[in-house]
């Protein structure tokens, strides 16, 4: 059993039991544990985000040996052979041009796991870098940064996105380039929110009494309280980067064609009689979107339980 | 634990209101199960107030809240035994007919105001609430009068204004009174107050206390009053409970308690807590930690820190039962008869002999001029100054190399932003603090940087002071390595050597924050401050976070540790206790100045402004026996914001000595009496003395005062 399903319910025993098993783990074990350490165990133990974090591993496996693995060439036009249902050869059968459509799904995962982990990153590093500075600085950087957060946030981002993708051209390349421009404002607010409280904690108040420069404040004292709130927004953003990439695909703007992506190959599926006739066409590319998606939410889900708050506060009565 | 009736030494022909009996509290903790309580049995009679005191984690909070059932449900909660109250075992009560109990016939007081109130409904309409839910039957009209006559009850001025307005617009003392009202709404037979003062000022605290006393005379109802401040449950309780780590060590009543303790623990919390009234020695502090809850100790949970066990084998092997001792007390220790040796109620542990008095430090290390601090008001939408709160107005400070100097005031006073302003943490708008001779004001961050070495702070939450992701050797080490002392392999030995200065070893040092208890953490702060050698410590409330015998500790450690490496100490601290105890000066802040100033032995001996009267007054003392016959002055009403205070001395508003001249002439601190111990008050008076300079009598005026 985890212990997370206690919930907090009058202060009291909540943080008494908190307290009684941070000072048991602390008997149990003689060697030290960084916090750090307690959050992977604490991710550990939940079980669902472990599920969905092997899968996600195996999903990240076939898309690195996507070349090795597929039994195909994704790009490998057959005319004789195209919309047939899975068989023996192709075990997810062809599309309309005669491509073995889980050769191309397999290559699909490449360009969506790509897209979503660097546009995530990419918004994640923004996010820190500005949230940072408008946090620790306030005034009038703070004032300009946060603007800018709702001017970007309320753009229509699709919309917009669908523009840039036009003028600049679709790649891999413009796609993270134009999503981490859009997400970054979410992880922006936590880690400017996150500062502004630590700025006023005690061990910051601490290091300054003793001359700590500004740098070193952000450096040392304040990114590690970020890191944990940002951690989990990275990795929801990054749902949504795939995402994103998907809708682009969907409607032509994604990577270059022939190239294959999860997006690109939910396209035929505009067309009503592939919707209703041919279900091997549009069903493992949503499939794959859909679970990978939850995944990644679980892992979030998962991640966030693990950096809960209230354990920096343990012991405390 | 024990299963024997309980005898009581107060009514035999009384019958116990509450009883409870082998009450169990278990929490699942993961695979885990923490006992929290661990088989108390007590008996609660009508009318009286009943003590129950403890450290954190000895169960007090949960046991109580373990007889409302107010814990977290099964699974999670297990709680065996019984509470019967009139007739019916509460334990085995459904939640249903619990909620029918709760609030009419049992009610609770929580600690903290400002949280146990709804801030979006007025706290009429919260007090009327609590009696609707239990009575429907009531209009409108008769629930607002019941209310008003209630808020008034409990001394909240101007009721039926009150009546309507918001818990914002409600001071910290006040919220708290209004908690009491819905409290006694229901007109119950039992209210139980979970530390219902810890998170007041002391002269809001002697209110409420009062007003605890003054409820029990009106409505007989019985309380159980939860506390971990001895010097609360003196002042208030009949009867008193002593709970260690789950269990009830000691039970008798109060004078007898704190007069003769008959456990180890009660002599050693009463011994490790300085006196506001006489002089102390060196405090006798309880060794160790209070136990994890997780693996108690064997045998009698206190062995390990108790003095008198010496490590014999009943207590190591065997639970003392609480057994009758003489006049219907009780308590649970196997040497309980060994006490009594002991005429000076203090347990004498062998340890180093006290250090000879240190020379009357001379010279001026600090000294702080006229400090203005002011934080702008703003309006929300365009960002433009609306006016100032004044939270320092004028302070003059001076500490002599190696001397303690007490900054002492209510919360809001401005003796933390005094201490911030002077380490030049927060930019102060006017006057000088010089250090050394060198004044700190205009000073650039470079140029401030090796007055850093010179000047440091420990703060009061040791939980938030020290990094949580930095190892223990990382946040000692951190001063040397922004000041660029020494290299890798002598900063770890400095570290190593600090840690063996405030009591802990280089074996912590690779440990992080949260492996330590409060008490452990204080430390590793205090080695902090001291990594670079400083000729003064900004300490800001550095105990009150801390449990008494853990408080015990770090006085005697910054005692020893100004001995050894004579630093000058700023206390500041709402403790007038500790700072009688700790501090050579004093100085008392009202309101964002100094009301009174002077030697500790002088302004405690022949305090002369009425408000450091009050505060000492106002301090609850672990006597009891004194209780019948202290003059208290309680102060009416709340300390103004500091955003408006008042015109004249800042005082006048809830001065019993006030007079129209007050009202608009501030008054200077000066010297009165000659005596070097200079005040505020126009009409400064040692109590009992005549006020100099045919100036009226000041007892013809004790319109407001409350003396008892």
């Amino acid at each position: 059993m985890s212990s997370d399903f206690i919930e907090p319910r009058a202060g009291v025993e909540a943080e008494l039991i908190a307290a009684a098993e941070a000072n048991a783990e602390l008997n149990a074990e003689s060697t030290s544990r960084s916090p750090l350490r307690i959050a992977m165990r604490g991710f550990m133990n939940h079980r669902l985000a472990m599920v969905a974090l092997a899968f996600l591993i195996v999903v990240a496996l076939l898309a690195i040996f996507a070349p090795l693995i597929a039994p195909f060439d994704p790009n490998a036009v057959d005319i004789s052979h195209f919309r047939q249902p899975p068989s023996g050869t192709h075990w997810l059968g062809t599309d309309e041009a005669g491509r073995d459509v889980l050769s191309r799904l397999l290559y699909g995962a490449q360009v969506s796991l790509t897209v979503g982990v660097t546009a995530a990153l990419s918004a994640g590093f923004i996010g820190l870098a500005l949230g940072l500075l408008a946090g620790f600085l306030g005034g009038w950087v703070d004032a300009t940064i946060m603007r800018l957060t709702e001017v970007v946030l309320s753009f229509p981002s699709l919309i917009v996105i669908i523009l840039l993708v036009a003028i600049v051209g679709p790649s891999i390349g413009s796609i993270v380039l134009v999503i981490a421009l859009f997400e970054w404002p979410t992880g922006c607010r936590i880690v400017r929110q996150v500062t502004r409280v630590t700025k006023e904690a005690g061990y910051v108040t601490a290091a300054r009494s003793v001359g700590v420069g500004n740098f070193r404040l952000m450096s040392r004292h304040m990114i590690g309280s970020v890191t944990s709130p940002l951690t989990v927004i990275v990795t929801l953003l990054s749902a949504q980067a795939i995402l994103l990439e998907a809708a682009l695909s969907f409607l032509g703007l994604g990577v270059n064609p022939p190239q294959a992506s999860w997006g690109g190959m939910l396209q035929s599926a505009q067309s009503l009689t592939v919707l209703s006739n041919y279900w091997w066409l549009w069903l493992p590319p949503g499939v794959a979107i859909g679970l990978t998606v939850l995944a990644i939410n679980f892992v979030g889900d998962g991640l966030r339980d693990a950096f809960d708050p209230r354990q920096e506060m343990r012991g405390k009565a | 634990m024990t299963a024997a009736p309980i005898e009581s030494g107060v009514d035999e022909a009384r019958t116990p209101l509450l009883s409870v009996r082998d009450l169990t509290t278990t929490f699942a903790a993961g695979r885990r199960a923490v006992q929290a309580v661990r088989g108390i049995s007590f008996d609660l009679y009508p009318g009286e107030i009943l003590g129950v005191v403890g450290e954190s984690g000895s169960g007090k909070s949960v046991s109580v809240n373990s007889l409302m059932n107010l814990l977290p449900p099964a699974p999670i909660t297990r709680m065996t035994g019984s509470v019967l109250f009139e007739g019916r075992d509460l334990i085995t009560l459904s939640e249903r007919e619990l909620r029918r109990v709760r609030g009419r016939e049992i009610s609770m007081i929580f600690q903290d105001p400002s949280v146990s109130l709804n801030p979006v409904q007025t706290v009429g309409s919260q007090i009327a609430e609590a009696i609707h839910v239990h009575d429907r039957k009531v209009s409108r009209k008769a629930l607002r009068d019941r209310s008003i006559k209630l808020l008034s009850m409990v001394g909240v001025p101007s009721p039926a204004v009150r009546y309507a307005q918001f818990p914002h617009e409600y001071s910290g003392g006040m919220r708290q009174r209004a908690m009491i009202a819905m409290a006694l709404a229901n007109q119950p037979k039992v209210i139980i107050a979970d530390e219902p003062t810890t998170a007041l000022d002391v002269t809001i605290q002697a209110q409420v206390l009062d007003m605890l006393k003054t409820i029990r005379e009106e409505t007989g109802a019985a309380t159980i009053f939860i506390s971990h401040d001895l010097g609360a449950i003196a002042e208030v309780a009949d009867r008193m409970i002593v709970m260690y780590a789950g269990e009830i060590v000691e039970w008798g009543d109060v004078d007898s308690v704190f007069a003769h303790p008959r456990h180890p623990y009660t002599l050693g919390l009463i011994s490790s807590l300085p006196r506001v009234d006489t002089e102390t020695d060196e405090l006798v502090s309880i060794p160790g930690q209070p136990p994890n809850m997780a693996a108690p100790p064997s045998g009698c949970a206190f062995h390990p820190r108790c003095a008198l066990s010496q490590d014999r084998e009943p207590c190591r092997t065997q639970l003392p039962a609480l057994t009758p001792v003489d006049d219907g007390r009780m308590a649970a220790c196997h040497f309980t008869g060994e006490l009594d040796v002991a005429p000076d109620r203090r347990l004498k542990v062998a340890g180093p002999a006290p250090a000879p008095l240190r020379e009357a430090p001379a010279g001026e290390l600090l000294a702080v001029k006229d400090l203005v601090v002011r934080f702008p008001i703003k309006s929300r939408v365009i960002k433009h100054t609306l006016g100032h709160v004044q939270a320092v107005d004028g302070v003059d400070l001076t500490v002599a190399p190696g001397e303690s100097l007490g900054l002492v005031g209510e919360s809001g006073c401005g003796k933390s932003t005094t201490g911030l302003a002077i380490l030049r943490l927060i930019e102060s708008s006017g006057g000088q603090v010089v250090l050394q001779g060198r004044d700190l004001t205009n000073l650039s961050k470079r140029q401030l940087q090796p007055v850093r070495r010179e000047m440091q702070i420990v703060l009061q939450d040791p939980y938030t002071s020290l990094n949580p992701r930095m190892t223990v050797r990382g946040i000692v080490g951190e001063p040397l390595e922004t000041h660029g002392v020494g290299s890798g392999a002598s900063r770890r030995k400095r570290v190593d050597e600090l840690l063996r200065l405030v009591g802990m070893g280089p074996e912590h040092a690779d440990r992080f924050p949260h492996e330590f208890s409060g008490g452990q953490r204080q430390r590793i702060a205090i080695a902090r401050a001291l990594a670079l050698d400083p000729k003064l410590l900004v300490l800001d409330e550095p105990m009150s976070s801390l449990d008494v015998s853990i408080q015990a500790q770090i006085v005697n450690l910054l005692q020893r540790l100004q001995r050894e490496l004579s630093l000058a100490y700023l206390l500041i601290s709402h403790d007038l206790s500790v700072v009688r105890h700790v501090c050579d000066r004093i100085a008392v802040m009202y309101l964002g100045r100094i009301v009174e100033t002077g030697t500790t032995a002088d302004v405690y001996a022949r305090p002369t402004h009425p408000y450091t009267q009050a505060l000492l007054s106002a301090v609850p003392q672990p006597d009891p026996s004194g209780r019948g016959n202290r003059q208290r002055i309680v102060l009416t009403g709340d300390v103004p914001g500091p955003d408006k205070p008042p015109a004249g001395c800042r005082f006048h508003t809830r001065c019993w000595r006030a007079q129209d001249r007050c009202k608009h002439d501030s008054p200077e601190l000066i010297d009165r009496f000659g005596h070097g111990h200079p005040s505020a008050c126009h009409f400064a008076a040692a109590p009992g003395e005549d006020v100099p300079e045919g100036v009226d009598d000041p007892a013809d005026d004790a319109v407001s005062a409350d003396h008892r």
